[in-house]
């Protein structure tokens, strides 16, 4: 919406028509003189038009003055508007953090992020401009660019929710710096973590300021995830983080639907406690407590299911790298439509089967070249192999959208889902499950595999929103119905990338002019009222 | 030798240069009345018309003081209208009249401004078999008008306007073109063997007569 300034240079510009109009008029009507004879005078002078009523009321001369006055002031009201109010202050950006700590509770029950969805709604309001929003979940996403409507800003706001996953704070403050471009402007951060993100530049750092919201009070099950341990087979390993206020030691209770009852003590440091539960298999539905020795009632209490890790819902065909094998038997997935069949590319498919991941060979026998992401929600970033599979952030790939090339090896596809009319092929890079590679032995690769089965063998459910305000199918997060588990239940993350890894998602760049057009019209017709000023200053006819 | 004196009657001979300056018509009527009392004070038959535009009826000769005094009236009425056509319709207007006279003296007094051109003129000018006596009566800015401002120029027979503007070379190229004009009107002048001289509206006519009589005869 133009600001107040431009409609002063409106004002200014109708003052100005008329001025510039009343001068044009006066100068067409000069004294009169009478002569004896033009006879001379023809000769002498180039005559001007204006000599007849016809070019004196509808010259063309005189609309492109008025038009060109017009322009003119209207341009530089526009530029001034647009510059004039915004360079000093730059563009503020609110990141909220919507990691799954966030959905820890304080004394009045509330989540963490609920009270900082709620402080930041109401800092909204103050600032000159509205700032962009990104949530800092497992995915930076901009929710809201700068320069929005409140009300949109605060709908946004309002449907937040704390994500299955790690906060990528680091990510999404680098993203709110893209979106600042050169300009300076304040990066607001809240959040309940006490201190910001390692390894981010200076420069951006001492743009942050910190809005920490209430620490949680009540212990909460922040994230629970499995663990691969190539020697567990036939058990499940799950990794439980907690966080909260509470003093003194809390007890972890696990209870599979089989009577398996695990209890084990947890003790809160700085807030945060991490233990690991190794479950039987067979436990099926498993229940989840956390409660203070003091407590009758548990604080908090999760309940998910686990899969069943027993084969034979895979078969394997020929030869596979032992780490993808054991990744599969770790985490199996329920197949409605058979058996999915794991192969080496050229390996003969095996007659009725409808689901199959197909191993195929890297491009290269080094396995050193680029792997460069697709995925949606990156820009395109190459990386080495082995590299990659260092710092990888899964939940970071497992966001592509279906179909999606995941990963590229130079122009193969690492990881690709290709559907047939009669089933489905999960194709999977050998550089990717080889016995070299590691990321089969991350502790998301089963929960990666047991997703991409599932959207293998047809289930897919959630949508999920990405960067750039579009939605998407998302196979590789349960929705409601997949996993009895509330969304405390989160993936474990893979180390945080060092920080020399590539800075904003999201650049300048792709914050559009609202209107392009204007600035083109208003251009071109400033140059004209240039032309015309100077054809008029040489007196030359237009 | 008969004598026809054709006096410019137009708008252009009555405008002055200054609202209450002597006009060109003043001068005019001046310069006739001096040839004219030459021309019978000579016992030379003398046919005097004023160019107003009217037709009246062919000429008479003048003759003897009386003819002349009813001359000089004709010549002092400067209430007629203001009209007439310009010097090449006029002198059309006369030829029968010339003819009629057959040889003698054409004198014509005018400021020789022809809407049509100088060529026009002379065409005009080629139709008479008689000697040619132009006297031009002009005032100080015809041949270099001042131009300050943004002008819109009115002219007093036709009607028609013109807006100037005071730009670089507007006021040479006046001159020139009033150089060219009169230039071609002497060169003709000259080549037929015809007299013409000039007379300045703003000064004493009577000073100016001896350029036309001098040592007090008209010689042609």
């Amino acid at each position: 919406m133009p600001g107040a300034l431009f409609f002063i240079a409106a004002g200014v510009a109708v003052l100005g028509i008329g001025a510039i109009y009343a001068l044009h008029h006066l100068r067409i009507r000069p004294n009169r003189v009478t002569a004896p004879t033009l006879l001379f005078w023809q000769q002498a002078v180039r005559p001007q038009q204006t000599k007849t009523l016809w070019h004196r009321r509808l010259s063309h001369r005189h609309t492109f003055a008025l038009l060109s006055a017009i322009a003119l002031l209207a341009s530089l009201g526009m530029i001034a508007d647009r510059f004039g109010q915004r360079d000093d202050r730059g563009t503020d950006v609110i990141v909220i953090d919507s990691g799954a700590a966030m959905n820890a509770r304080t004394d009045d029950g509330r989540t963490l992020l609920a009270g900082a969805l709620d402080q930041a709604i109401a800092d909204v309001p103050t600032f000159g401009q509205t700032p962009a929003v990104i949530s800092a979940g497992p995915i930076p996403l901009l929710l809201s660019p700068a320069d929005q409507p409140a009300a949109i800003v605060r709908r946004e706001l309002s449907s937040l929710a704390p994500r299955p996953g790690a906060s990528a704070a680091r990510l999404a403050i680098q993203m709110a710096a893209g979106l600042q471009g050169q300009r300076c402007g304040r990066i607001l951060w809240y959040t309940a973590e006490p201190t910001l993100p390692e390894g981010l530049p200076q420069e951006i750092a001492q743009r942050i300021e910190r809005r920490t919201t209430a620490a949680a009070s009540r212990a909460a099950i922040t994230a629970v995830a499995p663990q691969l341990t190539p020697s567990d087979s036939g058990r499940n390993v799950l990794r439980v983080t907690a966080a909260g206020a509470t003093q003194g030691t809390l007890t972890l209770t696990a209870r599979g639907e089989n009577g398996i009852t695990i209890e084990q003590p947890l003790s809160l440091q700085n807030g945060r406690a991490e233990t690991t539960l190794a479950l039987p298999a067979g436990a099926g539905d498993v229940s989840l407590a956390l409660r203070g020795n003091a407590d009758t009632a548990p604080a908090e209490a999760v309940t998910f299911k686990l899969h069943d890790p027993t084969p034979p819902t895979f078969r394997f065909v020929g030869p596979v790298p032992a780490a993808l094998r054991a990744a599969l038997l770790a985490f199996g997935t329920e197949s409605p439509t058979g058996t999915i069949v794991v192969l080496n590319e050229g390996t003969p498919r095996p007659t009725g089967v409808r689901a199959a991941i197909v191993i195929q060979p890297a491009t290269t026998a080094a396995g050193n070249e680029p792997l460069a992401l697709t995925a949606a929600s990156f820009q395109d970033a190459p990386l080495q192999n082995g590299d990659w599979l260092e710092r990888a952030r899964v939940q970071s790939v497992a966001a592509a959208l279906p179909g999606t090339p995941l990963l590229t090896a130079g122009r193969w596809p690492a990881v690709g889902l290709e559907r047939q009319a009669d089933g489905a092929t999960l194709c999977l890079s050998d550089s990717l499950v080889n016995d070299q590679a590691d990321l089969p032995r991350r502790a998301a690769f089963p929960v990666l595999m047991q997703r991409w089965c599932d959207q293998l063998v047809g289930r897919q459910t959630a949508t999920v929103s990405i960067p750039w305000q579009r939605s998407a199918e998302d196979p590789l997060w349960a929705g409601p119905g997949d996993v009895a588990v509330r969304q405390t239940i989160a993936v474990a993350d893979t180390p945080a990338a060092p920080p020399n890894e590539s800075a904003a998602l999201a650049t300048p760049g792709d914050i559009r002019w609202q209107m392009p057009w204007a600035e083109i019209v208003l251009g071109g017709a400033l140059v004209l009222a240039v032309v015309e000023g100077l054809l008029f200053a040489a007196r030359k006819i237009i | 030798m008969p004598v026809f004196v054709l006096v410019d009657g137009s708008a252009s001979m009555h405008l002055p240069e200054s609202p209450g300056g002597p006009t060109r018509y003043a001068t005019a009527a001046r310069l006739a009345a001096a040839v004219a009392s030459a021309a019978v004070s000579a016992q030379n038959p003398l046919r005097l018309v004023i160019s107003d535009g009217n037709e009246g009826p062919a000429p008479r000769a003048v003759t003897g003081r009386r003819g002349l005094v009813r001359v000089l009236a004709d010549l002092a009425h400067e209430d007629r209208p203001a009209a007439g056509p310009g010097p090449a319709a006029a002198v059309r207007a006369v030829l029968p009249a010339l003819a009629a006279m057959g040889r003698g003296v054409l004198v014509i007094v005018s400021d020789f401004f022809e809407p049509a051109g100088v060529d026009a003129l002379i065409d005009a000018l080629r139709l008479v078999d008689q000697r040619l006596l132009l006297l031009r009566v002009t005032q100080p800015t015809d041949a270099r008008p001042e131009l300050t401002e943004d002008l819109e120029i009115e002219d007093c027979e036709t009607g028609q306007r013109l807006s100037v503007s005071p730009d670089s070379g507007a006021i040479e190229r006046y001159v020139a073109a009033y150089r060219s004009y009169f230039d071609t009107l002497e060169a003709y002048a000259a080549a037929r063997g015809a007299v013409s001289r000039s007379f300045d509206a703003s000064t004493d006519t009577l000073s100016q007569l001896e350029q036309l009589f001098p040592a007090g005869v008209l010689s042609l």
